[in-house]
């Protein structure tokens, strides 16, 4: 098997509705998986399941344990088994600690953090039982270095890669790897969220200048690419690995 | 084994079968021919016992491209449906005559029309020959009738009537009314430590010999593939199914957790286990345990 090949596989895929999650399940969908969408935006998840010929996407929030629970179970029951889970729903608090209230870092800890920890814990012993599987969680490169103005995300996003090592030694004498991405700078909606007005291309290009080695945003796909990667047999060999995609942002 | 365990709920006749034992050895596939004649022709007494005992006729047919033995007996005059039954054998081994003690049993009991194919063979024919043969029977069959449907196998047949069953599901054709496994052999995947208790149990059937049966049917494909292995592929949507397996079958476990599945899927299955027996029981008919057993799968698919 190649990372072309996902034929007879089941990829669940939270924050399939857009971004890099959508990105993802486009080329699971083309590597030949059966690609289950999970979202809470129903319209968006709906479209991109039309769009790869996959099946009725799963609609929720992933800060809930029991719907996490409950997905993972319909999963199985209706396509039998979880061969790759892809962590991708993610958000984002755009302030430093003092602009930070309860509400804002436990939403953002609930999005990134338990929901990936609530769908792992879901998922495994499915993947235990065939003897096989792979997660791909999505960390940042602000899961590795500091950044100002985002304090509940950058702590979210550590959380992130340190559950991603943890899980992987946990589990790794069951066949199952699990690996992250760390993406820099992606042009996504939620790159253009919460702040105060939708940034025009020059506001992006100059972020880019600014930031970025490369002096571009990457698109969607190609983190995408990675994940495929991390989820594919070529990948045997690799697991609690965190894989920075950032265009050098992390080099320096 | 048996001397040192009472088995004190198996029949006299059962505990008689319980002193012979199987080798374990892997099949010697250069000696097919010969294995298969063998077989059949050991089995042909009981396959006379079977026409006799529940007054069998049948005949040939040919569904979706694939030779079937339709079976039924004298004494139901309106049969209530058909039943297509995948035969066992390890995916090497078997045709639908030796299944008379089983089939014959529910044609008359469960007062169905059997449908039998004569699907293909490995090593000639490996993954998934079988299974699409299969599909091809149950396809041509549901287009040829209004009468209700039902589906069965046992062992390497129980694998492709599931496989059956969900492919039908998943076309949005006709699917079964019910289903009926026999110690169905739903995982393939080698090396894996799956026969849990059971391993070294069977007096039927040991643990290299169904491996390289196994192994040569999955023909170096993915065995956890859901055409090769139905354990992994969804269950939701399936009809009502009964399993049986017993405390001795070498495919005890994956049984159970076909079982596990499926409850899990919202399936209504019923799983029984019997005590002390072992891979498709049913299959020998000299002891009462495999009539009790055929009788209660057909009064389940007359309920349904």
């Amino acid at each position: 098997m190649t990372s072309t090949d996902f034929a007879g596989r089941v990829v669940l895929v939270t924050g399939g509705a857009s971004g890099m999650g959508a990105a993802s399940a486009r080329r699971f969908a083309a590597a030949g998986a059966t690609v289950v969408l999970l979202d809470r935006n129903a319209d968006g998840a709906a479209a991109v399941a039309a769009e790869i010929g996959g099946p009725e996407p799963l609609v929720g929030d992933v800060s809930d344990s029991a719907f996490c629970g409950e997905a993972v179970e319909a999963t199985v029951a209706r396509h039998g088994r979880i061969d790759v889970l892809v962590n991708a729903a993610g958000t984002i608090h755009r302030a430093d600690s003092l602009g930070t209230d309860d509400a804002d870092w436990r939403r953002v800890m609930g999005v990134n953090v338990d929901g990936m920890f609530w769908l792992c814990r879901a998922a495994l012993p499915h993947m235990i039982e065939a003897g096989r599987g792979a997660i791909v969680n999505f960390g940042s490169i602000w899961g590795g270095v500091g950044s100002a103005g985002s304090t509940a995300y950058c702590v979210s996003k550590g959380a992130v890669h340190q559950l991603t090592r943890a899980l992987a030694l946990d589990h790794v004498e069951q066949g199952i790897r699990v690996n992250a991405v760390a993406p820099g700078e992606v042009n996504t909606p939620m790159l253009a969220s919460e702040r105060a007005a939708p940034p025009s291309a020059e506001d992006l290009q100059a972020l880019a200048d600014a930031t970025i080695p490369m002096k571009r945003l990457a698109d969607p796909d190609e983190i995408a690419a990675v994940v495929v990667f991390l989820a594919s047999d070529d990948a045997s060999y690799m697991t609690g690995e965190i894989v920075h995609v950032d265009a050098g942002y992390t080099a320096r | 084994m048996s001397e040192r365990l009472p088995d004190a709920s198996l029949s006299s006749e059962a505990r008689r079968f319980l002193a012979g034992r199987v080798v374990d050895d892997p099949v010697d596939f250069h000696r097919i021919d010969a294995i298969r004649r063998e077989a059949h022709d050991g089995f042909r007494p009981a396959v006379d016992r079977a026409v006799e005992r529940h007054a069998l006729e049948w005949d040939e047919v040919e569904l979706g491209g694939v030779r079937c033995t339709r079976l039924r007996s004298a004494r139901t005059a309106q049969p209530r449906g058909t039943m297509l039954y995948c035969f066992g054998g390890g995916f090497f081994l078997g045709d639908p005559l030796s299944e008379f003690p089983v089939i014959g049993a529910l044609a008359e009991w469960a007062e169905l029309e059997i449908v039998a194919p004569w699907y293909r063979l490995a090593p000639e024919h490996p993954a998934p020959a079988a299974g699409n043969d299969c599909f091809a029977a149950w396809t041509a069959l549901a287009e040829s009738t209004d009468a209700a449907l039902y589906l069965g196998g046992e062992s390497a047949g129980g694998n492709l009537a599931l496989r059956t069953a969900q492919l039908a599901r998943d076309a949005g054709g006709q699917s079964p009314s019910a289903l009926a496994l026999l110690s169905p052999a739903v995982d393939l995947r080698p090396d894996r430590g799956l026969f849990g208790v059971t391993l070294e149990a069977d007096p039927t059937l040991a643990h290299h010999t169904m491996e390289s049966a196994h192994s040569v049917y999955v023909a170096g494909r993915d065995p956890a593939d859901p055409s090769i292995s139905p354990l992994f592929a969804g269950m939701e949507g399936l009809p009502p199914t009964f399993v049986t397996t017993g405390t001795r079958d070498l495919l005890l476990s994956m049984c159970l957790r076909l079982d596990r599945r499926m409850r899990r899927a919202g399936v209504e299955v019923e799983t029984r286990v019997w005590d002390g027996l072992w891979h498709v029981f049913e299959f020998y008919d000299d002891y009462p345990e495999s009539s009790e057993s055929l009788a209660e799968i057909a009064a389940f698919l007359r309920s349904h």
